[in-house]
C-alpha cells in the first residue's frame, strides 16, 4: 500500500530497496514505458518537425508565463462574463476549503471526479472525506486504483502498476455480482456499469482543466474515456480546478499545444475527445450544468515564478513523457518517488513545493543523462533544473530562492569537493597527486563500503592518463 | 488583501524582481492546405475504430435505415437538429425520441437509450475530428451518454486543420461547450490494452455527406 507525504525524503532508500526488488511491478514499468516511447516515436516521424513544433511549444508557453498575472486576470474577467464563477487559493487548504463549501453551498451529495493531478496535488479527495463527503473517481485507471486504496504512479496512466490479473481479483472481491475474468473488454464495461449510475445520479462533477483560455474564458479538458465529459456535463454543478500556470493568452495557441500533448503523452495524434467549456448551460439549453467554478490554485506556483530559471517549471503540460522516458523511473515506478508528480518533473516540482529539506533527496535520484530534457515538448531544461536544485541543496547561499535550501550540506563533501576543486586547477598539484596514486595504488585505503556494496571495488591504473599519453605520442613519431 | 490580490501581486512582483527573457518563436513557415483533405479525414476516422460513409446527402437515411435493420437498431434518440427532422421525416425508424427535458428523461437516457443520432457543425480533416457544439437543438449528452453515437457531417463545413477552426472559433466566438470527437470512446488503462466505450460510445458512425 502506498501513500502521497510531504516528507518525500524520509524512507526513499527504503522505497526505492523496495520497488528494485520488485520483479512483478520492474515487469509493469519496463513493459509500459517500452510501449509509451515507441508510440511517441512512431507519432513523430519527422525530426527536424519535432523541433521546429517543441520550439512553438516552449514559445507559447513561455509567452503565456511572460503575461501571468495580465492573462489571469483577463481569465478571470472572460469567465465571469461567460457565467463562471472564479475563486483563488493561495494554499491547498484553501482549496479545499472553498471546494468544500462550494459543495455543501449546493448541498451536493453525490460526487464524482474526472481525472486531475491538481486535485490530487492538494490531497482533494481526503479533504473531502474529512467533511464526509465520498468522491469517486472515474477515469477506469484512478477509479482502479482509488477503490485499492492506492495513489496513482504515473500522471497519465495511474493504474499502470497493476496488471490485468490482479485487477480481475480486486473487481471480483469488490465489485457485486463480477465474475472473475481477465478479459479487458469485460473489465472496462463492469467499471463502466458502476460508474454510469455514478453519473447519472451525481450532483457534483469535479475536474482538472488542461489549458485555459484567457481570450474566450474557456477552459479545455483533454481525454480519451469520456469520465471528464460526464462529469462536467451530467452533475448539475461542475467546479474545475487548476493551478494558476495553466493559462494560455488564445485559442490560436491551441492548436500547436494540442498536436504536442497527446503525441508526447499517449503516441495518440489527437484524444478522443478535446472539451471545451466557456460557461454553464444557457437558458434556452437542455443539458449541462447549471453552475460552474474554476478554483485557481497557487500552492507555491507564484514563489517558483519569481525565480528567472526555475520559471521554467512552469511550462509544464503535464504530459508524463518525461517519466516515460527516464531510466530511474522506468525502474522504480511512480510510487517509490512518494510523491503526485513523480520522475523528473517531480524532482523538480516536489523539492520547490514542499522544499528541499523534504524533498531533496529525490533531485539525487537521476543519472543526468538528460533523456527527459530531449523529449520534453516545452523544452523544459529538466536536467539543469535537476542540477540547480542539487546546488541549492547544499548551498549555503542564504539569498537561495528555494526553500529548505542548503539542509543537504554536509560538511565532509564540502571539504572533500573544496579539496577536489584545489587540487584540479593547479596542474603541478595535480600531476604531483595522480603519479603518487599510480605509484601507491596498491597501498591506498579501501573505498567505502557505501560505494563497493553494489559496485567493484576501483583501483586506480597504473599510469596517469597524462603520463600515457606522453608516452603514446613518443611511440608514434613519425 | 484578498487572496487573488496577494497571488497577483506576488507574481507581479517575482516578475519585475527577475524579468524573463521570452522564449524566441519560431520562424513558423505553417502551410495552411486551402482545402480540406477528406480522404485523411476518412482514414484519421477509421483508424481511430470509427466507420465513415460518405455519399450524396440525400442518401443516407435510406442507408442508414438499412443499417439499422441490418442492426436491428429501434429505439433512436435525437435533438431537433436537421438531421434529427430529416431522419423523422424518413420515417423508417420504429421509435424515435427526442430528448429535450433534462429532468424527465434522464434517467431514461442513461438506461434505455441505445443510440443517438445528430448534426456534427463541422469537422477537422487533417486529424479526422468531428465539432459538435452545445446548441438549443443539439444536447450535449446525445453525443456521449448512447452506447451508439450516428453523426451526420458535411464535406463543405470541414476545416483542413484545428488552427483553421481554432480562427473560425476566435472569430465568431464560443459556444457553451465545444466538443472535439475524434472517434469512439476508449482507454488503455488497463495493461495498455485498448478497449472501446469506455464511458462514452462504443460505436461511432459518421455519415460524411456532399
Amino acid at each position: 500500500m502506498s501513500g502521497f507525504t510531504d516528507h518525500p525524503d524520509q524512507d526513499f532508500g527504503v522505497r526505492i530497496h523496495d520497488a528494485l526488488g520488485d520483479a512483478e511491478l520492474r515487469e509493469s514499468f519496463h513493459g509500459a514505458m517500452t510501449f509509451l516511447r515507441d508510440k511517441r516515436r512512431a507519432q513523430f516521424p519527422d525530426a527536424d518537425a519535432l523541433e521546429t513544433l517543441r520550439d512553438s511549444g516552449a514559445a507559447i508557453r513561455d509567452r503565456a508565463l511572460a503575461q501571468l498575472p495580465d492573462l489571469l486576470e483577463q481569465l478571470e474577467d472572460r469567465c465571469r462574463h461567460n457565467g463562471i464563477q472564479v475563486h483563488w487559493a493561495e494554499t491547498a487548504d484553501d482549496a479545499n476549503r472553498i471546494i468544500t463549501g462550494l459543495i455543501r453551498a449546493v448541498n451536493g451529495q453525490r460526487i464524482v471526479k474526472g481525472k486531475s493531478m491538481a486535485t490530487e496535488e492538494i490531497g482533494l479527495n481526503t479533504a473531502l472525506e474529512d467533511a464526509g463527503f465520498t468522491c469517486l473517481e472515474s477515469d477506469m485507471g484512478e477509479y482502479i486504483v482509488q477503490q485499492a486504496h492506492e495513489t496513482p504512479s504515473h500522471i497519465i496512466m495511474p493504474a499502470i502498476h497493476r496488471n490485468k490479473a490482479s485487477i480481475a481479483r480486486q473487481f471480483a472481491e469488490q465489485i457485486p455480482d463480477t465474475p472473475y475474468t481477465e478479459d479487458v473488454d469485460e473489465l472496462i464495461g463492469t467499471g463502466r456499469r458502476v460508474l454510469r449510475r455514478a453519473f447519472a445520479e451525481a450532483d457534483v462533477g469535479i475536474s482538472g482543466v488542461n489549458f485555459a483560455i484567457a481570450e474566450t474564458g474557456t477552459l479545455c479538458l483533454v481525454e480519451n474515456e469520456g469520465n471528464g465529459r460526464m462529469s462536467t456535463t451530467v452533475p448539475d454543478t461542475h467546479i474545475a480546478v487548476m493551478g494558476i500556470e495553466k493559462v494560455i493568452e488564445k485559442l490560436a495557441d491551441l492548436p500547436d499545444l494540442m498536436r504536442l500533448l497527446p503525441r508526447s503523452a499517449t503516441g495518440q495524434a489527437i484524444t478522443t475527445y478535446v472539451n471545451m467549456i466557456s460557461g454553464p448551460r444557457r437558458e434556452d439549453e437542455c443539458d449541462g450544468p447549471r453552475q460552474v467554478h474554476l478554483v485557481l490554485i497557487d500552492n507555491g506556483r507564484s514563489r517558483i515564478y519569481a525565480d528567472r530559471q526555475l520559471r521554467a517549471t512552469l511550462r509544464c503540460i503535464r504530459c508524463g513523457a518525461c517519466m516515460n522516458h527516464c531510466p530511474v523511473y522506468e525502474r522504480l515506478g511512480g510510487h517509490a518517488y512518494g510523491t503526485v508528480y513523480p520522475g523528473p518533473i517531480g524532482q523538480v516540482v516536489m523539492p520547490q513545493l514542499f522544499g528541499l529539506d523534504h524533498a531533496g533527496k529525490l533531485t539525487q535520484a537521476c543519472s543526468l543523462n538528460g533523456a527527459c530534457g530531449e523529449v520534453c515538448p516545452v523544452r523544459i531544461p529538466l536536467p539543469d533544473l535537476i542540477r540547480r536544485l542539487r546546488h541549492e541543496g547544499v548551498s549555503a547561499d542564504p539569498a537561495s530562492p528555494v526553500r529548505g535550501h542548503g539542509r543537504q550540506r554536509r560538511v565532509s563533501e564540502a571539504l572533500i569537493w573544496r579539496a577536489w576543486q584545489w587540487i584540479h586547477t593547479r596542474p603541478a598539484v595535480y600531476r604531483l597527486v595522480t603519479r603518487a596514486a599510480t605509484r601507491a595504488r596498491r597501498l591506498l585505503p579501501p573505498l567505502p563500503r557505501a560505494w563497493t556494496r553494489h559496485r567493484a571495488p576501483l583501483e586506480p591504473a597504473e599510469r596517469s592518463f597524462q603520463e600515457w599519453v606522453r608516452h603514446h605520442k613518443k611511440d608514434h613519431r613519425p | 488583501m484578498k487572496p487573488r490580490d496577494r497571488i497577483l501581486s506576488r507574481l507581479r512582483h517575482g516578475r519585475a524582481a527577475s524579468p524573463a527573457t521570452p522564449y524566441p518563436a519560431p520562424e513558423t513557415t505553417a502551410v495552411t492546405p486551402s482545402a480540406p483533405n477528406i480522404d485523411s479525414m476518412v482514414s484519421a476516422l477509421e483508424a481511430a475504430h470509427a466507420q465513415v460513409f460518405r455519399m450524396a446527402e440525400a442518401d443516407w437515411p435510406d442507408h442508414l435505415a438499412s443499417l439499422a435493420t441490418e442492426r436491428n437498431w429501434q429505439q433512436w434518440w435525437v435533438g431537433r437538429d436537421e438531421a434529427a427532422a430529416t431522419w423523422q421525416a424518413h420515417g423508417s425508424a420504429p421509435s424515435v425520441t427526442v430528448f429535450e427535458d433534462w429532468d424527465g428523461q434522464k434517467a431514461a437516457l442513461f438506461d434505455s437509450a441505445p443510440i443517438s443520432l445528430s448534426q456534427a457543425q463541422g469537422g477537422i480533416a487533417d486529424t479526422g475530428t468531428l465539432i459538435v457544439e452545445s446548441r438549443p437543438e443539439a444536447p450535449r449528452t446525445l453525443s456521449l451518454v448512447p452506447p451508439v453515437h450516428v453523426v451526420i457531417v458535411r464535406e463543405d463545413s470541414l476545416f483542413p486543420d484545428m488552427p483553421a477552426a481554432m480562427v473560425f472559433y476566435s472569430r465568431h466566438g464560443m459556444p457553451t461547450n465545444l466538443i472535439f470527437i475524434s472517434g469512439p470512446s476508449k482507454t488503455a488503462d488497463i495493461q495498455q490494452t485498448m478497449a472501446y466505450g469506455a464511458h462514452g460510445p462504443r460505436e461511432l458512425i459518421v455519415y460524411l455527406c456532399r
